[in-house]
């Protein structure tokens, strides 16, 4: 049985690790590699945005995230006039760039925001001036988190640079991939899309992973969207409808272990591709998978070892409802506690309707947008071996003796494997399978407090 | 005329350096240094520096849930990975649109009952945001509300991120606020000793299973040393450990970036007296720490034997390290922000001067370096330490290059020590490469040592510096194979390259 709880639903008050809407507009933004970001307003904000920003980099591209200098002065008597030398700055490639960028993006603060400063009207004023397009979004961060900037981004990417489209149509557009929740996002979609292609689903556009900004003139020839979150984005799914390019909203579970990739691919492949080929694939890739597993004693050790265990997983709701149902359908074990964190409401109920047909074959909870305290006090109430999070989690569980593994969140301070090698699909299954057996096992089962206090000493007690 | 010197860069001593400065946060310094825009902000300074009191302590931000995201960005994970903090708590009230329009001090009375009921703990630390300060939410108000109904302590820490991006500018404000938390002594200590000026480190030790020493070892060794006793170390520990703090006799300095203005607030508030000399690294410098302590608890006796004990011990160490390093400059290379107190730096500085290198100190970004003024106060004033800096534009942050930094000096890499703040070292297969040029990690974000403070204070410290500095002597002696994170920043990555770069370089 799944018992859904929501402990915070009669308050604001949150504790979960959720950027603002800037840091989600800058991971759209600078997935555009001929294109420069300038970050306008304070320094806390702006070291956020270049930390996250990195995402993007592994087999991707650098686009700089660039300050205005924004100081108390400014926040009192108003940061324009740095504003506006930081763009000309940039679209003359003065200094900071080599070559003036195809597009400059305008991302701000809290502190600009609140005091009403006009990016718009600079930006309007150093494009007239340089040739340069400038784009400003509005997108403090109390105007929502990731999910909403990226909406912000989203939207003014087709305003200000997608024509409709007349012609046959073709292919999907994956958009948004990093809210999909996975520390491993980057390998995650270059590996999305090559599976979408063996199943004849054409990938029209990834918004955004290693684009130019005359690519994104594209958007408007596909047939669909694949928004990768489950957060509702009403203004970007209402311009593209506009555009001709509808979004789809049933919200496949994300493919994850064997069972919700076979799940994904061949949903998609139907709509959008040849459903035939997607089984060849999929019995492709299973046979690779089969030559490193099969007749492995190894493998079937740590695989009848890991069946029945306890485990809680949080994180954003499309990563941790595909984890749930990985870690339950393809390894047996048991996962107690589910941590679903969303921005909407639709985004956790999406994650539940995921999570339903597990009802009647186990029993769990899921805590809608708990606080970690909430989280934490579940998991060590049910006892579990295990908790899947991500690393802004780990000292939390780590702190009640439950094991933790890292494989949610943003790439940043997550992963640190740096072979690129996805977590999804069905060679994801080997990479998810040993960050389990390494970290979870040694940290989770192996018995290393007692071979401290047990270990071997000379007779006489001395050092040898 | 070098590179350096044709793009404004010059090179001055300490004190004159930081008197060439204006006043920050000035046109004057916009021109200077362009694009200077800080890398935290007061808010993450003060909310990051709150969340090392622990167990029944909790933070509250009132503002948008993306500022505690900025916090957790980094504090749960490297100052808890690696530093022992544990997990922090950190409920907000999550600040949105509307808030910011019609005012939040509704859900701020929210999230602060919830706390008191859910986490239940001694004392709130309220703390605010830019968006929360800027439309006056009257936090004072909510809690004079609440004050009837709820059991905790609330306290509240006035931190707009905009107030003060400069890091020492935002430490500064805080002493006060760290001094208010204590409650006035009822009885002093004789004994007792306090360290102030800890920087996102717990007291927890080694001993109790710590896998790598904070500096609360070295303290104990230092004050037990001499027949004294640790009283508090701050900032750590939970509200009774912390309440409590103004019962030591004597206040003594880890760090005075965050020692001082935590100091001053308490012999204001409390009279306790305090000792101005920080970070005991060296020789020199510990002895010069414990003496001063000494002289002002009338133990100068029993100093004196235990300094003269443990140096004694050090004494072949410090001389084999003077052999390597003869001849060799210390190049201290500062983070390119220069944002967590310099004076560590010039500590090491302080100690290779004392094994008889030159150190030159270069990317100490000069807005940085004016806002920290007592780390300046500290080193120069206290210590009498000089040593030349690179000033100039360091326009956006940019740091100088180590290599220009080495043709302007005239020095080429065997007459080198290379040491590094923060997390970007400079390596370059084929020209700069710990293989090549001796570099030793001082940055207290990377050093961690078995059995010793990860600042290197203390005698163990000092230790674990010396045969660290004579290790990265030995392995640039090779000449040859690179490292991996050398050949990954170079264009160079294989020795065969370099072959054909001299055969080039010849024709």
């Amino acid at each position: 049985m799944m018992e859904v709880l929501s402990p915070t639903k009669e308050s604001k008050m949150r504790d979960q690790f959720q950027p603002g809407a800037f840091i989600g507009s800058i991971f759209i933004t600078s997935g555009i590699l001929d294109t420069v970001n300038v970050y306008h307003g304070v320094s806390g904000c702006h070291a956020m945005a270049q930390h996250f920003r990195g995402d993007q980099t592994p087999n991707g591209g650098y686009v700089p995230v660039v300050g205005t200098g924004f100081l108390e002065t400014e926040a009192i008597m108003g940061g324009a006039g740095k504003l506006e030398k930081t763009l000309r700055d940039i679209a003359e490639a003065q200094s900071l760039v080599k070559k003036a960028p195809q597009c400059i993006w305008i991302s701000m603060s809290d502190c600009p925001a609140v005091g009403g400063e006009d990016i718009e009207g600079v930006a309007r004023g150093v494009a007239a001036a340089s040739g340069v397009k400038i784009v400003a979004i509005e997108n403090a961060g109390f105007k929502g988190g990731l999910a909403r900037g990226a909406e912000l981004a989203l939207c003014k990417i087709l305003d200000e640079t997608v024509q409709p489209y007349e012609g046959e149509r073709e292919g999907i557009n994956l958009i948004a991939p990093f809210l999909m929740g996975s520390a491993n996002w980057p390998f995650d979609i270059d590996h999305m899309a090559e599976m979408l292609e063996a199943a004849g689903v054409k990938v029209n556009l990834i918004l955004s992973r290693n684009l130019t900004f005359a690519d994104l003139r594209r958007f408007s020839t596909a047939e669909a969207n694949l928004l990768l979150s489950y957060d509702e984005m009403p203004d970007f799914i209402g311009k593209s409808e506009a555009l001709g390019v509808p979004t789809l909203i049933d919200d496949p579970v994300m493919p994850f272990g064997v069972g919700n990739t076979e799940e994904w691919l061949i949903n998609l492949a139907e709509r959008f591709g040849d459903a035939k080929k997607a089984q060849r694939y999929l019995l492709d890739e299973m046979g690779q998978v089969k030559k490193i597993l099969q007749r492995n004693y190894n493998f079937s050790w740590m695989a009848s070892f890991l069946s029945d265990k306890y485990a809680a997983v949080c994180g954003y709701a499309p990563f941790a409802a595909a984890i749930t149902r990985y870690l339950f359908h393809d390894l047996n074990i048991r996962v107690k506690v589910v941590g679903l964190w969303s921005e909407t409401e639709a985004g956790v109920q999406k994650a539940e309707k995921v999570l339903e047909p597990l009802s009647d074959s186990l029993d769990f909870t899921v805590l809608e947008n708990p606080t970690y305290l909430q989280l934490g006090e579940a998991a060590k109430r049910a006892n579990v071996d295990f908790a899947i999070g991500s690393i802004q989690d780990k000292p939390l569980f780590r702190g009640y003796g439950i094991a933790h593994l890292n494989l949610g969140g943003f790439y940043y301070f997550n992963n640190y494997n740096f072979v690129p090698w996805p977590l999804v699909g069905v060679k994801g299954s080997l990479r998810l399978f040993s960050e389990i057996c390494s970290k979870v096992v040694d940290e989770a089962f192996y018995e290393s407090e007692a071979w401290k206090q047990l270990a071997f000493v000379p007779g006489d007690g001395a050092e040898v | 005329m070098s590179k350096l010197a044709s793009q404004g860069y010059r090179w001055l001593p300490l004190k004159e350096a930081w008197d060439s400065l204006p006043e920050i946060d000035t046109s004057e310094f916009n021109e200077l240094c362009p694009g200077y825009e800080g890398v935290w902000c007061r808010y993450l300074w003060t909310t990051t520096y709150f969340q090392q009191f622990f167990k029944d302590v909790v933070i509250v931000t009132h503002g948008p849930l993306s500022c505690v995201a900025a916090v957790k960005n980094f504090k749960q994970t490297h100052y808890s990975l690696h530093s022992a903090l544990p997990f922090a708590h950190s409920p907000c009230t999550n600040m949105d649109e509307n808030a910011v329009i019609m005012g939040g001090t509704d859900i701020l009375t929210d999230t602060l009952r919830r706390v008191d009921q859910e986490y239940r703990p001694k004392l709130i630390i309220i703390t605010d945001t830019c968006a929360s300060y800027m439309i006056h939410d009257d936090v004072d108000a909510v809690i004079s509300e609440l004050k009837p109904e709820v059991e905790a302590k609330i306290v509240y820490t006035p931190s707009p991120g905009f107030a003060g991006v400069q890091c020492g500018k935002a430490v500064e404000a805080m002493g006060p606020l760290v001094a208010s938390l204590f409650d006035p002594p009822s009885k002093i200590d004789q004994n007792g000793v306090n360290v102030l000026g800890l920087y996102y480190d717990t007291r927890f030790t080694e001993a109790e299973g710590r896998k790598h020493g904070g500096n609360t070892e070295a303290y104990v060794h230092l004050i037990e040393g001499i027949g004294l006793k640790v009283h508090r170390i701050m900032n750590a520990g939970d509200y009774d450990y912390i309440r409590t703090a103004a019962e030591a006799r004597v206040n003594t300095i880890h760090t005075a970036m965050w020692g001082y203005p935590v100091a001053q607030a308490m012999e204001e508030k409390f009279g306790t007296p305090w000792l101005k000399r920080q970070l005991p690294m060296g020789l020199e410098g510990t002895r010069n720490w414990v003496m001063d302590l000494a002289r002002f608890m009338n133990r100068e006796e029993e100093a004196e034997r235990f300094v003269k004990a443990e140096e004694e011990k050090l004494a072949g160490l410090f001389e084999e390290t003077k052999k390597w390093v003869d001849g060799k400059i210390l190049l201290v290379e500062c983070s390119r922000n220069s944002q967590a107190k310099y004076g560590e730096m010039l500590a090491y500085a302080r100690l290779g001067q004392e094994l008889g290198m030159k150190p030159y100190v270069y990317c100490l970004h000069p807005v940085e370096f004016k806002s920290q003024r007592d780390d300046l106060m500290a080193v120069a004033e206290v210590e009498g330490l000089n040593p030349p800096v690179l000033m100039g534009p360091y326009p956006y942050h940019q740091p100088v290059n180590v290599e220009d930094v080495m043709v302007d000096l005239g020095v080429n890499g065997d007459q080198c020590l290379y040491i590094y703040d923060d997390v970007f070292p400079y390596a370059k297969s084929g020209s700069f490469d710990p293989s090549t040029v001796a570099r030793y990690t001082t940055s207290s974000q990377m050093k961690r040592v078995k059995g010793s403070s990860f600042l290197g204070v203390g005698y163990a410290g000092t230790a674990a510096t010396y045969l660290g500095m004579i290790e990265s002597i030995k392995a640039a002696r090779r000449k040859s194979k690179p490292t991996f994170f050398g050949r990954v920043w170079s264009s160079t990555p294989f020795e065969f390259q370099f072959a054909d770069q001299k055969e080039r370089t010849r024709s």
